[in-house]
């Protein structure tokens, strides 16, 4: 039996339901195309086998092949993979149009590697990924499922990176100072995702940002609470630090101007932001205490918990309360110091990780509630 | 997925497009550049082929990159010599930049194909070797071939 049986006849059951409604929910959930990720996964795997075949044999009589085929073959392919995806787009298959799209996109990504190597290019790998983010730009934004604009979001991190340490223009900003560069990214990815909910609305490309700024933001302030127990890190130039004061310039002015985000919402977001920014900050100012970083990191998860609150998104809520006990626990260790390691400060510990647990367990769901009315 | 069809056809067009511009470019430089033989040395005796690609130092018959600093660098092959900033009365030029000591220009490796990779690698220790490169009036130099006592390795014993 499938969950959703399962839950329609528990519902009908609790005179939720009444058998015709079950009966129409069952009606409609059955028309409905299906779009899992199983079967998602299940076609990637498929198109990743094909593409891996096919790649197998030319490479197998690559040497043999004349660069004018080889160029010739490669250019087939990508029309060939860009006329299907069009073809899958005009059908609705929106699984086999994204499919068909990553496969499109990658094999943009092989022909940029064809080329340097027919004509013996002497670039860098990261500038062939940036290339690749440029020309693929568009059609990042052409769907609607997190899972292209995810890769893509990646390879142009991995760009980025490349840029910053490799390429002699701007290698200087952050050759010093990893934290700003750390800083740096999540500001970026956040510029990014504001924009991106501002023109284009509701897109996959929107979500992968917002997945980016979560993970490069847990990055990076670890890299500012471990910064301030190492020496080294974090003081070099402050110039390092303007590319992350502008994106978190233009942040707050998408915040500000969003038409849609409520009052308390942009509250929230503006705190978080602040926070997240004093934390790298405080390096600066010389403050080596930890409570600052405590209550800049809390202000910085707090502020974010409560917009995600705002907007109905359970699971992001909870996740950052988790991130919150954790960081309210270091706090706590770091508070009594040495006591913790003797017999008694670990049974206290113990005690306060169970009894945490189990409050957040019980109270989670009443707790989300709460956030989402208050943040209304 | 995008309610506009046209911007999923200008999606799909622009990397055919870029990479068509890119291909149309390369093959230019190749057909209308300045030939020139400059010879070349294995970066690392030891490795030369790095992957499927010959590593290698070009001689630029002049000493680049005196400062030591990163910054752009310029080697005139005519009369030869070398700046830092665009150099006037030079016939032919090749244009980089500086990392350090290292002057590099994007023509510091070679294709080869995995089945004649150890046999190059060989050819290029044992005897002299010299790439034929195709260069633009502002500076941009493209491998055309990799020559071994003056004949298309390919060729070659």
């Amino acid at each position: 039996m499938s969950k959703l049986d399962s839950s329609l006849k528990e519902w009908a059951a609790q005179g939720l339901l009444t058998p015709d409604q079950v009966q129409r929910i069952r009606q409609y959930e059955d028309r409905k195309p299906e779009s899992s990720w199983i079967l998602s996964g299940l076609l990637i795997l498929g198109a990743v086998i094909v593409g891996i075949g096919v790649i197998s044999v030319i490479a197998a009589n690559w040497a043999k092949i004349p660069d004018a085929a080889k160029l010739a073959i490669d250019f087939a392919l990508l029309a060939a993979l860009g006329f299907a995806s069009l073809f899958a787009w005009d059908k609705k298959k929106s699984t086999v149009f994204d499919v068909l799209l990553l496969g499109f996109l990658l094999m943009v990504l092989a022909s940029i590697g064809l080329i340097a190597q027919i004509y013996n290019t002497g670039g860098q790998p990261y500038q062939a990924l940036m290339l690749w983010c440029v020309i693929s730009f568009a059609a990042m934004y052409t769907t609607r499922h997190i899972l292209v604009p995810f890769l893509w979001s990646a390879a142009f991190l991995a760009a980025f990176m490349g840029t910053v340490s490799e390429n002699q223009w701007v290698h200087f900003i952050f050759e010093k100072n990893s934290a700003a560069l750390a800083m740096a990214i999540p500001l970026l990815y956040s510029t990014a995702a504001l924009a991106s909910r501002r023109w284009t609305r509701d897109r996959g490309a929107t979500r992968a940002f917002q997945v980016w700024i979560f993970l490069s933001g847990i990055a990076a302030i670890l890299v500012a609470e471990l910064d301030r127990k190492m020496t080294g890190i974090g003081v070099g130039g402050n110039y390092a630090y303007l590319p992350g004061y502008f994106f978190a310039a233009l942040t707050s002015i998408a915040i500000l101007l969003a038409p849609d985000f409520r009052r308390t919402q942009k509250t929230a977001l503006l705190a978080a932001l602040g926070m997240f920014v004093l934390l790298f900050l405080l390096p600066q100012l010389d403050l080596k205490y930890s409570l600052p970083y405590a209550v800049a990191t809390i202000g910085v998860l707090l502020g974010l918990a409560i917009y995600l609150a705002s907007v109905h998104e359970r699971r992001g809520f909870q996740l950052l309360l988790i991130l919150l006990g954790m960081r309210f626990l270091i706090l706590y260790f770091e508070a009594i110091g040495g006591l913790a390691y003797t017999g008694f400060g670990l049974i206290v510990s113990g005690a306060l990780v169970i009894g945490m647990a189990v409050v957040w367990n019980k109270y989670r769901k009443a707790l989300a509630d709460w956030a989402e009315e208050w943040a209304r | 997925m995008m309610q506009s069809r046209r911007f999923l056809v200008a999606a799909i067009l622009i990397p055919i497009l870029a990479l068509l511009a890119l291909t149309a470019y390369k093959k230019y430089v190749l057909s209308f550049g300045t030939e020139v033989i400059l010879p070349i040395r294995g970066y690392d005796p030891r490795d030369l082929l790095s992957g499927h690609y010959l590593l290698y130092e070009v001689d630029y018959g002049t000493d680049v990159c005196p400062a030591g600093i990163r910054a752009d660098g310029y080697v005139c092959l005519q009369p030869k010599g070398f700046n830092y900033s665009w150099p006037q009365d030079c016939q032919t030029m090749i244009r980089g930049e500086c990392d350090l000591n290292r002057f590099k220009a994007g023509i510091e490796k070679y294709y080869v194909a995995e089945s004649e990779a150890a046999k190059l690698e060989q050819l290029v220790r044992d005897k002299t070797a010299s790439i034929v490169l195709s260069v633009t009036k502002d500076g941009h130099a493209q491998v055309k071939d990799l020559l071994i006592n003056g004949e298309p390795w390919r060729q070659g014993p």
